[in-house]
């Protein structure tokens, strides 16, 4: 517990100390005036010495806000004897008018910087009933301090800007870098620069941080020794190709210039007061100066040669890829970087496409910058961190990603590409192993793009336009000619058969009919009581039966014969048996004496039977 | 003698035609492989000009007119692709791929159509035909008549009953096949050279109400779309939308399919 105190004690101690040095960095303040009379109106300052992030001003009771807070910005460098100094200055004023008489209390306001507030101290004023007409006449301080101008001013020559760009044609893109520099053979203070050089059509990042240093030469120009400050540098990134003017940059300063005394009376106080440390004879003159214009002739990229990919980048550069592993589980995380590094627009380089698998799940890849910016220009890399996630176990393939510039050196693009990796997923230890496969959800099958269906390459059969078989005149033939074929084939076969007199085949066909016939008139005749005439009938039509359908002649029909031929024909023996007393029973009665009427009907229906009963079995 | 001499110089001429013809399509089959070829290497205007060579020269194929629609296609020209895959599937109902790339160029048209619901028999009717093409109809028409003719004759040398029967009822069979496929046949047939439908080329259409510039305006239609044809009168069709819409149109704003 003891140790946990001491700890926090630490800490907070430690707070103390930061906050104190960072305090230390910053001052702010309010400043306005003590009294005012009622109705009067007057300005309240606040002042910071650091760039910050908000301001928040204080509650202003007991009076009017006229306007503000109004923010300005000042810089200013200082020249005294060749050494430089330099501050920055951001004010807040307010204008505000006293409405009654009293004592007022004006809070502090808050800065925020760094991540910490400030505060400012706060302010009292007195407001006392006055004459309500005063004006504003006040006027700034500087007019005030100005009115110190003096009559002499300098030469043209003994102060002034150049500016100066490395490249007069640059291609669109390429850096270029302009540097305002102020050559001066006087001593010169509180350098303002109050109208910076817009630069339209280009991107730019400065080179000199705001609190450097200022870095000073020694340098000789037709004899005369000037010392040489780069206020500005800047690299210059062309956006479009043309002419594009850069405006003047001007400033403010104050230079001490020597004049020459009209009160010299006396030799020797002259000498005497000619001694620098007691020269009175420099007077302040507040200058206004120029720099020249530029006019930079960017040129258009070259047309030919211009890789697809190419997305403006220009410059040197090399990339190296990085892939953290290409053998993983399902679910796991890829990370593919991809590091661009060299010289030239870097900032400007967008991602660079990767092709990952249409199976893996993606995200935007984080870019991450490191820029440093020096004399030479803008370096440094950029680094693409691309995050994937394969969602499936598989072979896959991440095909290489190209990457384009326009190097001005060589004047020629350069394509880099990054290595193609192999990506083998395993099924991840973490996936339900086979037991619980109800809940797994399905995907479609994801389409990439669509795309009509590829022409037909194979043999393409042409025929005629408009020519169908079925209206055609082939079509006709196939049908006639084998109409015509089958007709005469029929009739010729026909023909033929009567010809060669097969009578068998006739017989056969006509047994049956013959037999019905037969039976039929041995119908009429057992109606009739004709017995004589009924077995004839009956008779005939057994005998003529058996010869018409096996083709035996009359003259060799018997008994045996019929026999053998019906069991050639595999009657069954029940049948043949049958048959055989119909005919003998019919035979018999046929020639033997008596009465044999009792007998028709049932030899009648017996012949009926079995006939139809060789028939059945004949099929 | 003379007659002798006369049938064999109708056959050489005969021949000579069919090796003439033989030549012609040999040297339409390179062309159209050669258009092939410029269309896998993109110079899809130069198939366009290729295939269209060997369709004016009075040659036609399913493939053929699939070929040159996806060359429009890929040109830009959908109604052109639209016409000619129209075309495709006309003669080769069947084709599955044809079917597909029509469908694909009927979503890049500007007009979206509900098509009306067709009575079930018909569209069974359809559907039934449109499994072969009108020559394979008729080519199974020709094979059942001659089976058929086959099996009469069976009927009529056969002895026994049950060849007799047999082939009687094979006789029916092929007697009912050779109808339906004849029928197709002719229907296919029909179809096609009715020129029952059309393909709009003008990019807007506006649909009158009568064949007269002055009736009503019906509504706007655009262009890839397939319009079914009612009836002509004087420079002016009767058109009727798959959705039902009935209204005139200029004969000149759409090409038949």
């Amino acid at each position: 517990m003891k140790r946990k105190l001491k700890i926090l004690l630490l800490f907070t101690l430690a707070t103390a100390v930061f906050a104190g040095v960072y305090a230390q960095d910053i001052e702010f303040s309010a400043a306005t005036k003590n009294s005012v009379q009622v109705g009067e109106q007057f300005r309240a300052v606040f002042t910071v010495n650091k760039q910050v992030e908000g301001f928040e001003g204080p509650d202003f009771e007991g009076f009017n806000v006229l306007s503000g807070p109004n923010s300005s910005t000042s810089q200013s460098y200082q020249f005294i004897n060749g050494k430089m100094s330099q501050s920055y200055q951001v004010t807040y004023t307010y204008y505000l008018q006293a409405v009654k008489e009293g004592t007022f209390n004006i809070g502090a306001a808050k800065v925020v910087s760094g991540g910490r507030t400030y505060e400012s101290n706060s302010l009292t004023i007195n407001v006392s009933q006055g004459n309500a007409q005063q004006s504003l006449a006040q006027g700034s301080q500087r007019q005030q301090q100005s009115a110190r101008q003096g009559t002499g001013t300098p030469d043209k020559n003994d102060i002034f800007i150049r500016a100066v760009a490395d490249k007069s044609r640059p291609y669109q893109g390429e850096q270029v870098i302009v540097t305002y520099k102020i050559y001066t053979t006087v001593p010169v203070s509180q350098i303002n620069i109050s109208k910076i050089s817009s630069f339209p059509g280009f991107w730019s990042k400065s080179l000199l941080n705001d609190n450097d240093p200022l870095k000073q030469t020694n340098e000789v120009i037709n004899g005369k020794e000037y010392v040489v400050a780069e206020l500005r540098k800047i690299a210059l990134f062309a956006q479009r190709s043309g002419e594009i003017r850069i405006e003047p940059m001007e400033l403010e300063c104050v230079a001490q210039i020597r004049v020459e005394s009209n009160r010299a009376r006396d030799p020797f106080f002259d000498s005497f007061f000619n001694d620098p440390f007691f020269n009175r004879n420099f007077q302040n003159v507040e200058l206004k100066i120029e720099s020249n214009a530029l006019a930079i002739d960017v040129m258009p990229l070259p047309s030919t040669g211009r890789p697809a990919d190419f997305s403006g980048a220009v410059g040197s550069f090399t990339i190296s890829p990085n892939i953290d592993r290409t053998e993983l589980k399902t679910n796991e995380a890829i990370s593919l970087k991809i590091n661009v590094n060299g010289k030239g627009n870097l900032e400007l380089i967008d991602a660079i496409p990767v092709s990952f698998p249409p199976d893996f799940e993606t995200y935007d890849p984080k870019i991450t910058s490191n820029i440093s910016k020096n004399a030479a220009g803008i370096s440094g890399s950029r680094t693409f961190d691309y995050l994937v996630i394969p969602r499936n176990p598989g072979q896959f393939e991440i095909k290489p990603a190209s990457f384009s510039f326009f190097d001005p050196a060589r004047q020629t693009y350069i394509t880099l590409s990054t290595p193609r990796y192999d990506i083998k997923v395993e099924k991840g230890a973490d996936e339900p192993g086979g037991i619980t496969y109800s809940g797994v959800s399905q995907k479609n099958i994801e389409f990439i793009g669509s795309d009509i269906r590829h022409i037909k390459t194979g043999n393409i059969q042409l025929k005629k336009t408009n020519s169908f078989l079925i209206a055609s005149t082939a079509f006709l033939l196939w049908i006639i000619i084998p109409l015509v074929l089958f007709s005469a084939g029929v009739y010729f076969w026909s023909v033929n058969k009567k010809r060669s007199g097969n009578i068998a085949l006739v017989r056969n066909r006509k047994a049956n009919k013959v037999a019905a016939k037969n039976l039929k008139k041995a119908g009429e005749y057992l109606g009739q009581s004709n017995t004589d005439a009924f077995f004839e009938e009956i008779s005939r039509a057994l005998w003529g039966y058996i010869s018409n359908k096996f083709n035996i002649p009359l003259s060799e029909l018997s008994i045996e014969t019929v026999h053998q031929r019906l069991s050639d024909k595999r009657i069954s023996d029940e049948s043949i048996r049958q048959f055989t007393d119909v005919l003998t029973g019919c035979e018999f009665a046929r020639f033997a004496p008596g009465d044999k009427s009792e007998k028709m009907q049932g030899i009648y229906n017996g012949a009926m039977e079995v006939i139809s009963k060789i028939e059945q079995e004949l099929k | 003698m003379k007659r002798i001499m006369k049938t064999l110089a109708i056959i050489t001429g005969l021949l000579f035609a069919a090796m003439a013809m033989q030549a012609q399509t040999a040297s339409l089959q390179g062309m159209v492989e050669q258009a092939n070829q410029s269309y896998s290497s993109a110079n899809y205007e130069t198939a366009i000009l290729e295939y269209e060579s060997v369709i004016n020269a009075g040659y036609e194929s399913a493939g053929l007119y699939f070929n040159l629609g996806n060359a429009y296609f890929k040109t830009n020209n959908i109604p052109a692709a639209i016409l000619y895959y129209e075309k495709a599937g006309k003669l080769d109902p069947t084709d599955e791929s044809i079917q597909f790339n029509i469908d694909l160029a009927n979503s890049r048209i500007i007009d979206k159509l509900e098509p009306l619901p067709q009575f079930f028999l018909k569209t069974w009717w359809k559907a039934a035909r449109d499994t072969r093409n009108s020559d394979q109809w008729a080519r199974l028409g020709i094979i059942s008549f001659i089976l058929l003719l086959i099996s009469a004759a069976v009927f009529i040398i056969s002895t026994t009953i049950l060849t007799r029967k047999l082939s009687f009822w094979s006789g029916i069979v092929f007697l009912g096949i050779m109808a339906l496929s004849l029928i197709f046949s002719v229907s296919g047939y029909n179809e096609y050279s009715r020129h029952s439908s059309g393909i709009v080329f003008t990019p807007t259409v506006t649909v009158k109400s009568s064949p007269s510039e002055n009736s009503v305006d019906l509504f706007v239609i655009h262009e890839g779309i397939k319009v079914f044809i009612n009836d002509q009168v004087e420079g002016w069709s009767e058109v009727r939308l798959a959705n039902g819409n009935v209204g005139w149109i200029k004969n000149e704003t759409y090409r038949p399919i």
